[in-house]
């Protein structure tokens, strides 16, 4: 493809640009933005392929990265402007994603250990509630079994745990659908098939 | 002609407009498929139209028996969607007579009109004005004993069809306004420039296509998860907020049941070599399809196939990612055309609505010219320093009038491409 050497950028706000041909270690290149032309020029301090992610300014850990004028990931270490920006460096931080969806009913809350597949989840001992209609509950209260292991500081929502406590206002019916159907698929999935479940 | 307005077909009963004018016929169920395709045989080769745009079209496919729980419902829904579309002037449905969506047979001697109101496709499709005719494989050969039942629905079955495609060669086109349209749009056989460029550009379109009262809608649920943020920006009422959250949470839910979970399975390790670091900023490349413009709201979240309301908005179709059974089901939901975007190269159609391929990677483009429509000029952005949504309006909105219009065939259209697949849930019964 006849494309250019070039850094390229969809908006003003993004933080990172998409190299769209490979780029030279030690070089120059102009950063391209959409509609306005080349906005400025970086070193690029990494040999950089095709495709791949440059950051065109300073982004300190645990910072937004931002593509398309949208936050794609956090940042797990500085990165300074002209190095590649990919999964070594960037890492998409659900907590982060879905903040805006506990005040939704999405996110629950963040577990505080690794809990394991039917472990009971307990306010202050391995979860921290997020969720609004949660956060009143005194220690060591009940809230779900995990159905899934969750990783420390993992995000705990539905669809990683059942049996929620009613408080969470959710559909009754709904809540029982989700915890018979993972019942019946897993029976069914361990008799008639090879699949190893858990 | 009005700058925003499209050359179409007009259908008093209904009132609605199409973009062609198809004779359609289409299976109850997927056991007579062949009886289908045999009264479709002497219809092949004819066309009208002034582009030769319009043809008899048969739709094979998988559905229509042993359906369990709501699968049922969704597949009637769909057939009765394609089958009263506004880009079909009339119906052949061919039914076998045993199947969930057939008609029963009679037994001899007993009243022709008797159970026509229990084969309720049928009966729905009367209702809503749409020009129909059935044929009862079974029935016909209960009712002429000694003598082919099969030979016999064929032949009927032609009578009709030759009955339908006099009346659709009558009618001519006439000017209607964009906001009496549906577009679809979708994207599939991505790749790194779909993302950068194509589905932006796209956006812009939609967003012009909004405002000048097009309805447009777009599917692909499990393409969306991770862009949440994105998505609930361009929502409003609490009402459509509500329904966003669900229909996400339950893709969220199917997904984990099946054992698969969202941060592991994507990006896929292909995106990942292809620079793509997270689920957002892949699903980002996809969704960016919908527009820029926050002034242009979700107006609405629809079901699988569900019709989608004329008369201008931007609306959320659940569907799977899958090309062939989301576009089935936008089409099915009254979507006059669809634009799809691919960076690889796919040649997916659809029965009755055009699909146009947008492209704005050039080795595509000039290696499967036969597949695309449309190529993306971005070297115009950093040759002259056009914005994309310049090229966008430039090379992308006409192409989409100049098919609705008829003056073009879509490629899908030129390759016959019938690719009709209705969404399974689960095991059949």
């Amino acid at each position: 493809m006849g494309l250019p050497a070039v850094i390229y950028k969809l908006r003003p706000e993004d933080n990172v640009g998409t190299a769209l041909s490979n780029l030279a270690e030690g070089e120059k290149y102009p950063v391209f933005e959409e509609g306005k032309g080349v906005v400025g020029e970086i070193e690029v301090v990494t040999p950089v392929p095709k495709w791949y992610k440059v950051a065109l300014e300073r982004i300190g850990e645990d910072e937004e990265v931002i593509k398309f004028g949208y936050p794609i990931g956090v940042s797990v270490m500085e990165i300074e402007p002209g190095v590649v920006v990919h999964i070594t460096n960037v890492v998409l931080d659900s907590k982060y994603e879905f903040k805006e969806l506990v005040r939704r009913g999405f996110v629950l809350g963040e577990a505080l250990t690794r809990i394991g597949k039917g472990e009971l989840l307990r306010v202050g001992r391995n979860f921290r509630p997020l969720h609004p209609s949660l956060k009143g509950l005194p220690p060591r209260v009940r809230v779900g079994v995990a159905v899934a292991p969750i990783a420390e500081g993992g995000v705990v929502r539905l669809g990683n745990i059942v049996d929620l406590r009613r408080e969470l206002g959710w559909n009754e019916r709904y809540r029982r659908l989700v915890r018979d159907f993972y019942r019946f698929l897993r029976a069914g999935l361990a008799e008639f098939s090879r699949v190893q479940v858990g | 002609m009005g700058e925003h307005a499209v050359r179409a077909y007009y259908r008093d009963k209904r009132k609605v407009y199409g973009v062609r004018n198809h004779v359609l016929i289409l299976p109850t169920t997927l056991c007579v498929n062949r009886v289908a395709e045999m009264i479709w045989e002497e219809f092949r080769d004819e066309r009208w139209g002034d582009a030769g745009e319009n043809r008899v079209i048969v739709i094979k496919h998988a559905s229509g028996c042993c359906h369990v729980g709501f699968e049922r419902d969704v597949t009637f829904r769909t057939l009765l969607g394609v089958a009263s579309h506004p880009n079909v002037y009339g119906v052949l449905l061919v039914s076998l007579g045993c199947g969930q969506l057939c008609k029963r047979p009679l037994s001899p001697g007993e009243d022709k009109r008797a159970n026509l109101e229990a084969f309720k496709l049928y009966d729905r499709l009367v209702k809503r004005g749409v020009k129909a005719y059935w044929v009862n494989v079974q029935e016909r050969a209960l009712l002429r004993e000694y003598t082919d039942g099969l030979e016999q629905a064929v032949e009927l079955g032609r009578k009709f069809v030759r009955r339908l495609v006099e009346g659709a060669r009558s009618l001519k086109r006439v000017e209607a306004p964009l906001s009496r349209f549906v577009i679809g749009v979708g994207n599939g056989a991505s790749d790194p420039t779909s993302g950068l460029f194509a589905n932006p550009a796209l956006g812009y379109v939609v967003d012009y296509l909004v405002k000048h009262g097009a309805s447009v809608v777009f599917s692909q649920t499990t393409e969306v998860l991770g862009a949440e943020k994105y998505l609930f920006r361009k929502v409003r009422s609490g009402r459509v907020a509500n329904k966003l959250k669900r229909l996400l949470e339950t893709a969220t839910v199917l997904k984990e049941a099946l054992l698969e979970y969202l941060e592991e399975s994507d990006p896929t390790p292909g995106n990942i070599a292809s620079g793509i670091s997270t689920l957002t900023e892949k699903s980002l490349g996809s969704v960016l399809k919908i527009g820029h413009d926050s002034g242009v709201e979700i107006s609405d979240v629809l079901p699988y196939a569900h019709k989608v309301p004329r008369g201008g908005g931007l609306y959320f179709m659940d569907g799977p990612g899958e090309d062939v059974q989301a576009i089935t089901g936008m089409v099915a939901g009254g979507a006059h055309v669809i634009v799809f975007t691919t960076g690889l190269g796919t040649p997916v159609g659809s029965p009755v609505s055009p699909v146009i391929k947008v492209t704005a990677n050039k080795s595509t483009y000039e290696r499967l010219k036969s597949l695309i429509d449309v190529y993306l000029p971005i070297e115009e952005l950093f040759g002259n320093g056009a914005s994309l949504r310049e090229i966008a309006l430039k090379y992308l909105y006409p192409a989409i009038l100049e098919v609705m219009s008829g003056d073009k065939l879509s490629r899908s259209e030129e390759l016959g491409q019938v690719d009709f697949d209705i969404r399974g849930y689960w095991l059949r019964a």
